[in-house]
């Protein structure tokens, strides 16, 4: 082959991977096409803008004008709910009620509350809760505004408040629910919970992208992260019933370096709900044991964290305990967890009832064989490298009014400062970090 | 067209009406914007067998409903569903006509339409920029309009042969931008172009966020994300050549058409032309596309400035 054919037939060659590359790209589906709100079968639909006339003026579902209206009016006039002037980023209604600090919400308080609610004014979304969508859990709250109208919940106002503080892209204009999802980019995560390219999340120093198609706590942690089990049978872990460890991790999004965008390990963030500042969280080495901290004992934990599972020092995803918009337990604390249902929901922030999501994962008295459920004397006082003396002194701890068993969050709490004589070179016993 | 038993004015032999029905075929030097048969609009108006000018066509409002397009009076009846125009303030009540007090084209000063274009059907020059200073030196005989007018009228227009559009970068919302394309439209439906607390929630253009579709506004401002810097993305062609879908105005007064948009300042310039047909189209809204059928069927011309809505 002479140099001047092979130079010819070098350059077809790549024109033609050229060619092929600009018809496959031009191919592609739209970003806002393959989200959950563009969907033409499942998207957005306000009835008096998609129902046939004379109710509504027969726009496809998913059309903008679902939400936008882009002369704050249609036809002359405007269309149900109609709040009497134009709106910021020419929704329909107002965006967000900054004067409404903390719950319970109504529709007018944020406007995604317009659809994500039900009954509702516009389109009703039914949403489960993480932990009936992803954790086998049966039937609870129905929409993100009944989760969010809950004991505990995400609060809107103090996530406007840091996001708009933070991210350029955020405004004061902007809705919260936004710092955490890209509603144009959002998909329906909860109808393809195996599947994490079905995102629903933009972290927010990310907004324009998805998160989590590729970020898995597969990719991130490989087997240091140990799905939860999911159904009653112990026999399929989370996401939703996955058949395996090995398909759970690869279908569970990096939750945690999502969270930690906001909930870092030195900002200062302020809860208007618990009129306190928020916990810090450590999830690297030097941080929290349900981190990437190293254990300093026996944990005496259940399957799949217990021995068996050939691993130690497991890492946990955020919402594995916690979920994402909110609880009928304090602290957004799941209802279901590693297998099982709670037995009760974790009414005030000082409580030994924090034992009913830790006997999840951790074994109780109950399961140890020596007492009851929720009774915690096995891992703090008989296991072979009990933290505590069998014996006493117990008055140490266990002083006036503080009973049997100690408030959890006595000693255990994110990245806390434990209140109880008991760690590190106490005298007591134990040179354990206790979180 | 039957004939009124009463005389036009200037010993004309039609009305506006007489002269401008009949159907494009690209030689016509007469610009048809009403057709008594259903034109060829395919899906933009912009296709290489499509047969309507850059204003559309009236035939869709005359035949099918008052959505399409203006109720020009002689063509088609008062607008059942709106009394005023949807933004107006209120000053402009009556059904509309071609041109004068009622009208768009010509002195909005003389009530009589054909005496309200005396003097710019023969006076217009169409190789020099149009300034807008008298009628025949407006752009498409739009009183006081600045512009550079395609020969064809935008006869099957490509990115290089097309209107220019004149607009303006604005900086605050109650900025009338006099000459601009957007500034006629204004006139009547005032609200969707200017007016304190109709634009932006801080009144500035810049800051805040917008509570109408903006206008007269530079694209280059919009740097919230990157997908308006994509204009017309293309795989085949790349980004930003002109487009005669969802057309922009720029402040470049030059007779030099512009063939991509972000290549000088100020010529990326949202106005209404970048959606809507000015006399109309078989749309809903007079819009240039099919918006309400998207996403199931239709046509996302949105997504030409809307990259990422797609």
């Amino acid at each position: 082959m002479s140099q001047d054919l092979l130079v010819k037939r070098s350059i077809l060659i790549f024109l033609t991977c050229f060619a092929f590359l600009l018809s496959a790209s031009s191919l592609l589906a739209g970003e806002y096409l393959d989200s959950a709100h563009g969907s033409s079968s499942i998207g957005v639909f306000r009835p008096i803008i998609g129902n046939s006339p004379p109710s509504g003026f027969n726009y496809s579902r998913g059309n903008c004008a679902h939400c936008h209206e882009q002369h704050a009016s249609i036809e002359g006039s405007e269309p149900a709910p109609s709040t009497g002037g134009p709106s910021s980023y020419e929704l329909f209604a107002r965006n967000i009620d900054t004067a409404q600090k903390t719950g319970p919400f109504i529709e007018a308080d944020n406007f995604c509350f317009y659809c994500h609610n039900s009954p509702t004014s516009a389109q009703a979304v039914l949403n489960n809760d993480y932990s009936q969508s992803f954790g086998c859990a049966p039937q609870g709250a129905t929409t993100i505004m009944t989760t969010m109208n809950q004991r505990s919940y995400h609060n809107l106002y103090d996530i406007w408040l840091l996001a708009k503080d933070n991210f350029a892209w955020f405004t004061a204009d902007s809705n919260p629910c936004d710092a955490c999802h890209n509603p144009h980019l959002a998909k329906r995560n909860w109808a393809n919970a195996k599947d994490p390219t079905f995102s629903v999340m933009s972290k927010p120093t990310d907004h324009f992208a998805l998160w989590g198609t590729t970020e898995t706590m597969d990719s991130s942690y490989n087997t240091k992260y140990e799905p939860p089990f999911c159904s009653s049978s112990l026999l399929t872990r989370e996401p939703d019933a996955s058949v395996d460890d090995a398909a759970g991790r690869a279908s569970t999004p990096d939750y945690v370096a999502f969270c930690v965008t906001c909930h870092t390990t030195t900002d200062t963030i302020f809860s208007t709900s618990l009129n306190r500042n928020l916990s810090t969280i450590d999830w690297g080495n030097t941080g929290d044991k349900h981190g990437l901290r190293l254990m300093d004992g026996t944990v005496s934990t259940k399957e799949p964290y217990d021995p068996s599972s050939g691993g130690t020092d497991f890492v946990l995803s955020c919402l594995d305990c916690h979920e994402a918009h909110g609880s009928g337990s304090v602290m957004l604390m799941r209802r279901r967890a590693n297998g099982s249902d709670l037995t009760g929901t974790i009414d005030t922030f000082e409580t030994k009832d924090w034992g009913l999501i830790c006997l999840k994962c951790h074994i109780d008295d109950d399961e140890a064989g020596i007492g009851n459920a929720n009774y915690w004397e096995y891992v703090h006082h008989q296991v072979s490298d009990a933290p505590y003396y069998k014996d006493g002194p117990c008055t140490g701890c266990h002083t006036r009014g503080a009973g049997f068993p100690i408030d959890c969050q006595e000693c255990h709490t994110h990245s806390g400062t434990p209140t109880k004589a008991d760690t590190q070179g106490s005298g007591i016993g134990t040179y354990r970090i206790p979180f | 067209m039957a004939d009124s038993g009463v005389p036009n004015p200037a010993l004309l032999v039609a009305n506006c009406i007489g002269c401008h029905t009949g159907q494009n075929t690209g030689i016509n030097k007469v610009p048809y914007v009403f057709d008594t048969t259903s034109p060829q609009y395919k899906e933009t108006g912009t296709e290489a067998d499509s047969n309507t000018l850059a204003g559309g066509n009236f035939y869709w409002v005359s035949n099918i409903d008052d959505r399409r397009g203006h109720n020009i009076y002689g063509l088609v009846g008062p607008d059942q569903l709106l009394t005023v125009p949807p933004g107006g303030d209120g000053t402009f009540s009556g059904q509309l006509r071609c041109s004068g007090t009622m009208g768009c084209h010509g002195d909005r000063t003389v009530t009589e339409q054909i005496s309200a274009v005396k003097g710019s059907h023969h006076y217009k020059d169409h190789t020099t920029w149009q300034l807008g200073a008298t009628l025949a030196t407006s752009y498409r005989m739009l009183n006081g309009i600045q512009g550079f007018g395609d020969r064809d009228y935008e006869y099957r227009p490509t990115d290089l042969q097309h209107n220019k559009y004149y607009g303006i970068d604005r900086t605050a919302e109650s900025e009338t931008s006099i000459g601009t394309i957007s500034s006629l439209c204004s006139q009547c439906h005032k609200y969707f172009h200017n007016g304190a607390g109709s634009l932006t929630s801080s009144g500035t253009f810049g800051t805040g966020v917008w509570l109408r579709h903006p206008t007269d506004y530079d694209m280059s401002n919009a740097v919230s994300s990157d997908e308006y810097q994509l204009y017309n993305n293309s795989a085949t062609y790349g980004n930003n050549i002109y487009s005669v879908i969802s057309p922009l105005a720029t402040a470049d007064t030059s007779t030099t058409v512009n063939t991509k948009v972000f290549s000088q300042a100020n010529d990326a310039v949202v106005m209404c032309l970048s959606c809507h047909r000015a006399h109309g189209s078989p749309y809903s809204g007079a819009l240039r596309w099919n918006y309400k059928g998207w996403p199931a069927d239709g046509y996302n011309g949105c997504a030409i400035c809307h990259t990422a809505k797609n």
